[in-house]
């Protein structure tokens, strides 16, 4: 009954589960989405949500943001650092989700296509205001220790 | 007897597949596999407490069987949840 998501994956062509976390806010949220990862065909390409394995065997969902030279640059839709992962640790694409009961799919459904145009657009604002904010909250904690 | 977690089945490729939703799943990540009686069971498992008399009932009620067949299933389904520790009695 039991198997690591590569074996359901090879066996099976996809694994369905949940993510823990917020980094994939605001479009994945801990426990709540059920997502359809597949097996990767070919080289993911830009704005796919792919699943892989760090070195200390953690599994990540997060989103590639650009793609060079066999390197992939991903980021979760709620972080603001990137990560340099070779192309060939790619586990599974994220091939949609289901939201209540709602399937929205990620190669389809022109509302998901909307809100990654969108979120990336915005990357630079949210990129600020995020710096600004931990930037007022040191200094409050300054001021009060 | 009932399930530990909270579950969704979906049909995904023509397979039903039980995934666990909600906060209490903590120590449960993953997915059960199911085939069509599976999944009716697991969906009747879902909505409350039932005993191993009334889901055989259920199950000779849905499908043509007889007693004798539907009890097998019912164990061997039964045995794989105990298994991967999904059914609290």
């Amino acid at each position: 009954m039991k198997g690591s998501i590569e074996q359901e994956l090879r066996n099976n062509g996809f694994v369905l589960m949940h993510t823990v976390g917020i980094s994939m806010r605001p479009m994945l949220h801990e426990r709540r989405e059920q997502n359809l990862i597949r097996s990767p065909q070919g080289l993911p390409r830009a704005n796919d949500v792919v699943l892989y394995r760090r070195q200390n065997g953690q599994y990540v969902l997060h989103r590639i943001i650009r793609s060079r030279g066999g390197v992939l640059y991903i980021r979760g839709d709620n972080c603001y650092l990137c990560e340099k992962v070779p192309a060939d640790r790619i586990i599974g694409v994220l091939r949609g989700f289901y939201r209540k009961d709602r399937y929205i799919d990620c190669e389809k459904a022109l509302l998901y296509r909307g809100y990654v145009w969108l979120w990336r657009l915005v990357y630079p604002i949210r990129y600020l205001c995020h710096h600004i904010h931990r930037g007022l909250w040191r200094l409050r904690y300054r001021k009060w220790k | 007897m009932k399930l530990k977690y909270q579950f969704v089945i979906r049909e995904v490729a023509g397979q039903h597949v039980a995934v666990a939703v909600g906060q209490d799943n903590g120590s449960f990540n993953g997915m059960v596999k199911l085939n069509a009686t599976g999944a009716y069971l697991m969906g009747l498992l879902n909505r409350r407490q039932y005993s191993r008399e009334e889901l055989v009932e259920a199950l000779l009620a849905k499908y043509d069987v007889d007693r004798e067949r539907a009890v097998s299933t019912l164990d061997a389904f039964l045995n794989t949840l105990r298994q991967g520790e999904l059914l609290s009695e």
